[in-house]
């Protein structure tokens, strides 16, 4: 990679890992498009960067979370095995699908992130529920399920999904929004390592090429989790749906040849 | 715990600022290349061994609250993140 594309992707990675930060739905959403349609990069290695973001990202998310009692440790334990088998099975059939699939399931799950950021305030309001109210055992076995689906899209795409790990943790097992927020940066840390072996595997994680676009994720999170507090909802919802929608429609396209 | 906790946030850090040279290693060039290459390759597995670490503390925090099926499970989702490491590795 030249020096200057070294510096595009390190400063383009702080601004993805902020962005991530703040409207809540991670790094890939955006930095996956980012390397694939602005870059001109395979989408595969695209994914394999990510995941490794996921991982830096998540590291500075835990510097916000620390000393803080929302994440459920015991519910990221139980949902991470099922995340786990998922992601590994999702990094192992990227390599196995053709490009076009893996650009049209990106704008799938683009627009459905984009459909849960607009939906949150009412999903806040409408499921208030506390830490260690009783689960049905129907809700955690199609919890379980539901997050190894996420997983497997995750490793696919190199997305943590977060807003699929909220609200499948907040509407299915009823756990209160900020305490599943805090659980999905915790799955996303062990989904994100069990994709990467595969993709390193493949030659899809060119370590040098990959190195700018984390160490900038790791930053940008950091400074989007400072960001945070300061961006009304209002705002994260005006700005990141309409981009999001732009990224899903995009990356159809791509899917689609055209 | 609490010192582990420190010494896995100071690995990510450092995990950060090794890359951040690699990429400023890999701009100067020439010889500067490989040790660059090197760098990168050092920071990412460093990055990546932060969290099997937090697991690892996890688990130990659980069985010392004696909530022993926790731990098993913490337990069970390393071995899990090993094998799917050593199968890439041996392949």
């Amino acid at each position: 990679m030249e020096s200057g594309q070294a510096v595009v992707v390190l400063l383009a990675s702080v601004a993805m890992g902020a962005v991530g930060a703040v409207s809540g739905l991670g790094g890939g959403t955006f930095l996956v498009p980012l390397l694939t349609l602005g870059l001109g990069w395979d989408i595969r290695t695209a994914a394999g960067t990510s995941l490794l973001c996921l991982v830096a990202t998540q590291l500075g998310v835990r510097r916000g979370l620390r000393g803080s009692a929302l994440l459920d440790e015991r519910a990221g334990v139980v949902l991470g095995l099922a995340s786990l088998v998922g992601a590994a099975v999702g990094a192992e059939l990227a390599g196995a699908v053709s490009r076009r699939f893996l650009y049209l399931l990106f704008g799938v799950v683009s627009a459905g992130a984009a459909g849960s950021v607009l939906v949150q305030p009412w999903l806040g309001s409408s499921f208030p529920s506390q830490r260690g109210e009783p689960r049905g055992s129907w809700r955690a076995g199609l919890g379980l399920l539901s997050m190894a689906g996420a997983g497997l899209v995750s490793g696919m795409l190199g997305i943590g999904g977060g807003a699929m790990n909220v609200a499948v943790m907040h509407v299915l097992l009823q756990l209160p929004l900020p305490a599943a927020a805090a659980t999905s940066s915790f799955l996303n840390g062990v989904k994100a390592l069990a994709g990467i072996p595969a993709y390193w595997a493949r030659g899809d994680v060119p370590s040098l090429a990959a190195a700018p676009a984390v160490a900038g994720a790791m930053w940008g999170s950091v400074l989007g989790g400072r960001l945070l507090a300061r961006v009304p909802a209002r705002v994260v919802r005006v700005v990141f749906v309409p981009l999001v929608g732009w990224v899903a429609v995009q990356m159809f396209l791509r899917g689609l040849g055209g | 715990m609490e010192r582990w906790e420190a010494a896995c946030e100071l690995l990510g850090r450092v995990s950060g600022w090794v890359l951040l040279a690699s990429v400023a290693a890999a701009a100067v060039g020439g010889a500067w290349g490989r040790l660059a290459e090197g760098l990168a390759r050092a920071g990412l597995v460093a990055l990546v061994s932060v969290p099997p670490l937090r697991l690892l503390a996890l688990m130990v925090r659980f069985w010392r609250e004696d909530e022993q099926a926790l731990a098993g499970l913490a337990a069970l989702l390393l071995v899990l993140l090993g094998v799917v490491v050593v199968r890439h590795l041996v392949a």
